[in-house]
Formats: structure tokens, C-alpha cells, sequence
């Protein structure tokens, strides 16, 4: 991000936050979506995020800080956004929960849905931490930076994330393999 | 399945249901409409998680505000703009002065002496002595952060946060000395904020410790204020502090502190009242 963007922003510039939402608008939908898994959840999210840096943009000290700040704005629009939506509707062309189509862990569309599933389980600290990883790439440090947290906080929660998803993702194939196995008994 | 190969599931689960963000000149459109009813805030305020590389103390006494003097260069004579003078004259003096007594005149007129600690049920101060006010200002500036504010999961929490204050002025030197303020807040993404402090005050003859007292920032970022309750030890056992405290906020939020009013007195406070369902 350019700072003299930030910096002009910080000056009260409309057309400086105009260019700067537009230049910004992808990288915090991408993570809005990532952690709501909403395709309509995640827009409110950035609208309200991009707006709360106009609002806020003269605190931050450092321009050159403005990814990261940016970053937990947005992690505080979306913990908002998820408790004012306990139920998620998504959007998604999501397979229904209630039967998985095949067993083929590891591969294919099946293998999403339960990933969304078991994601959607988690709570919301789970989740921003999942997303700034693995999505947006951050290393572990990096997102304790940016949530400010305890860095054994942040590993403590991504341990135990991804211990959550890989235990939805083998449940829901055993009870995959379960129903077919069902099916063709009945057969 | 081991954690690397969940880890890189994980990736690529990711970067599979990416979508494709909407369309930008539709999200700048909506954002751009509400910037004129969205009013920027100033610098994020120390009081909030003082993550401000603080400034130095400032400071009440008036001759630290003159300009320092400023060598000349180039056969210059610089020019300093802004006031350089006290802003104390006699003319406000005794204008205020007269303002005082005025507003004296009127309350005793109004409430004459006789009648005064006639009300039906009121204590009297009958064998104790009178509460003396005080006032003072806590600045922020020298703020020194001594305990993290834990986020507690949330980013919009803080718990368990500590600061030393110094640069303080007070008109009565029993309240004076090191403040040392414990906050927890609450943020809401509308920007309101729900504080919760406890100030503890020490110096050499005693401490005060006060009662938890709760604040609230509104969205437009100015603050309730509050009456905080403080209880004397040591050399100030037995003594009470009442005090009316605003933040007051400068531009840009540098230079805010707590204004305070006060008094102290000797005794206890009232009974608390109960609150009940009156028939």
C-alpha cells in the first residue's frame, strides 16, 4: 500500500480513500470471506471495515503499519458480523449437510463441503487464525502481531484448529463411507 | 493423515473456494456515500490501549509554554507567532473575582443559613468536618504502560490493562502523587466503548484506592465522564474522595487528560440506596 495514499487518507482526502478502497477492496474481501464464508456476509464486512479505516485512519501511528492495522479492523468487523448472524446463510452452491455424496477424502467437491463444515464448527478465533494463515499467508508471529495477541496464543489456536478440521473432515468420511456402505446393503 | 498434510489440505482448500471479489466501483460507491455521514476521528487515543510512543509530560506550569528562544541564522530575525505572554491580567482576575462572589450572593439569598439541613431526613454535618474540594488534572502524556491489555480472544476487548501517569498538577497535595490507572474495555465496531477503570493514587503520606468505575465513549468519540469513589489509606485512612472526572480530548488526541473535581471528607458515604418497586 502506497503510505503518501495513507497518509493523504489521514489528511481527510476523500479522492485519496476513494483510490485506497478501491486498491484495497479485494485483499480484505478475500480475508472477510475467508473467515465468514459468506459471499454477502463478507461484502457488508468490507464495506463497514473500509469505512471504520476512514473513521479511524488518523489514529494509526505509522503509516507503513496500515496492511496489518487494516487487518484487524477487519478481523473486528467480522467477530460483529458473526454475532449478529449465529446462523450462517450462505451462499454458497454448498452440497447439503445432511448426507455427503461420496467418501474421496482429500479430492474433489465432497471433500470441500466437509472442509466447509467442519470450518463453519469453529469458532471465531479459530477461524481468523486459520484464515491469516493459510489464506492470506501470514506466519504465526505475524498474526500475533496483527490481533495482538501472545504469540503461544496464536499456536495454541491454529494447533488446535487444525486439529478440529482434519477430526470433521476423517468423521464426516467414516460416516461418508458408513451411508454408502448403507446404501448398498439395502441394495 | 499427519499435520504437514493437513496443513497443505488447508492451502489448498483455501485457495480452491477463493472467490471473486465483487465488483470494486460498486463497493467504492457504497463506501464513498456514507464517508460524509462517517466523521474521522482524531489519533487513537492513549487512554483507550496506550499504544502511543507517549509524548513528554505536559505540564500546567506556564512558563514551560513560552517558546524557547531560537537562534537567529542568516541575518534573520525569526518571527514567533502565538502567544508569549501569560494569559493572567488583573482585569480577569478581578472580573472573576466578582463573578465569584456574585454567584455566592445569589446562593445565599436563595438558601439562607437558617434553613439550611432542615429537610426531612438529611443528615447534618453537625461534629464533622466540612469536605474540601479539589481540583486537578491526570494528563496522559508521560502514560507508561505497565501491564499488557489482554484482547481476551476478542480485538475488541482489552482486560487487565495498567498505566503510570505522570505530569500531574492538583490543588490539594493529599491527592497528589503517582497514579497508576487499571482498565478494562470493551469496543463495539460502531465505535463506542465501554471502560471500565480503577485508579489507584500514592504518595508519601498515604494511598487512595478507588471503587470500580465505568465510562462509555461515544460514537463521535467524546466521553460520558464519571464520579469515581476513592477511599484513603495509611496516612489517609478514614478519609473519602468523591470526585467528578471528564476526559477532555484535544484535537488529534495528543493532549487529553482527566479533568477533576473533587472533595474529600472525613466520614463515610451515605448508606447505598436500594433501588425497589415502589407500589
Amino acid at each position: 500500500m502506497d503510505q503518501q495514499l495513507v497518509v493523504r487518507v489521514q489528511g481527510g482526502d476523500q479522492r485519496a480513500f476513494e483510490a485506497l478502497v478501491v486498491a484495497d477492496q479485494p485483499r480484505l474481501y478475500r480475508l472477510a470471506y475467508g473467515v465468514l464464508r459468506d459471499l454477502q456476509l463478507a461484502e457488508d464486512a468490507t464495506q463497514q471495515a473500509l469505512l471504520d479505516i476512514w473513521r479511524d485512519v488518523g489514529r494509526l501511528r505509522d503509516p507503513a503499519k496500515y496492511e496489518g492495522w487494516s487487518y484487524r479492523l477487519l478481523v473486528r468487523v467480522c467477530y460483529a458480523e458473526s454475532r449478529r448472524q449465529q446462523e450462517w446463510a450462505s451462499s454458497q452452491d454448498l452440497v447439503s449437510a445432511a448426507e455427503p455424496r461420496a467418501a474421496d477424502v482429500y479430492g474433489g467437491i465432497a471433500d470441500r463441503d466437509q472442509l466447509e463444515r467442519g470450518f463453519r464448527r469453529l469458532s471465531m478465533d479459530h477461524r481468523v487464525v486459520l484464515a491469516m494463515r493459510h489464506l492470506i499467508g501470514m506466519t504465526p508471529d505475524e498474526v500475533a502481531a496483527v490481533l495482538d495477541l501472545p504469540r503461544s496464543t496464536v499456536y495454541s489456536r491454529l494447533q488446535a484448529a487444525v486439529k478440529a478440521m482434519r477430526a470433521a473432515l476423517e468423521a464426516e468420511g467414516r460416516s461418508a463411507t458408513v451411508a454408502l456402505q448403507r446404501r448398498e446393503a439395502v441394495r | 493423515m499427519n499435520d504437514e498434510q493437513m496443513q497443505s489440505v488447508l492451502d489448498e482448500w483455501f485457495d480452491d473456494t477463493d472467490p471473486q471479489p465483487p465488483n470494486v466501483q460498486r463497493t467504492a460507491s457504497h463506501v464513498m456515500s456514507r464517508v460524509p455521514q462517517t466523521r474521522q476521528r482524531g489519533r487513537w487515543l492513549p487512554f483507550r490501549l496506550f499504544r502511543l510512543n507517549a509524548p513528554a509530560a505536559i505540564t500546567t506550569d506556564t512558563a514551560k509554554f513560552q517558546p524557547s528562544p531560537i537562534p537567529a541564522t542568516n541575518d534573520h530575525t525569526p518571527t514567533v507567532i502565538g502567544r508569549t505572554q501569560s494569559m493572567f491580567s488583573p482585569a480577569k482576575a478581578i472580573t472573576a473575582g466578582a463573578i465569584v462572589f456574585a454567584i455566592g450572593g445569589v446562593m445565599l439569598i436563595a438558601q439562607p443559613f437558617q434553613q439550611q439541613s432542615t429537610m426531612p431526613g438529611a443528615a447534618t454535618d453537625e461534629g464533622r468536618a466540612a469536605p474540601v474540594e479539589f481540583s486537578g488534572t491526570w494528563f496522559f502524556g508521560g502514560a507508561e504502560r505497565l501491564a499488557p491489555s489482554e484482547t481476551d480472544g476478542d480485538p475488541g476487548t482489552g482486560r487487565g490493562g495498567a498505566w503510570y501517569l505522570t505530569g500531574l498538577s492538583m490543588t490539594d497535595a493529599r491527592f497528589g502523587g503517582e497514579v497508576t490507572i487499571f482498565d478494562n474495555l470493551d469496543e463495539y465496531s460502531d465505535g463506542h466503548v465501554v471502560f471500565g477503570d480503577a485508579w489507584r493514587v500514592e504518595n508519601a503520606d498515604g494511598a487512595w484506592q478507588s471503587e470500580p468505575g465505568y465510562s462509555v465513549d461515544f460514537a463521535d468519540g467524546s466521553n460520558s465522564g464519571l464520579t469515581a469513589v476513592f477511599h484513603g489509606e495509611d496516612g489517609y485512612a478514614g478519609l473519602v474522595a468523591v470526585v467528578d472526572m471528564e476526559l477532555v480530548r484535544s484535537e488529534g488526541g495528543d493532549n487529553q487528560y482527566w479533568d477533576l473535581n473533587g472533595v474529600i471528607f472525613d466520614g463515610d458515604l451515605p448508606p447505598e440506596p436500594e433501588a425497589r418497586s415502589l407500589p
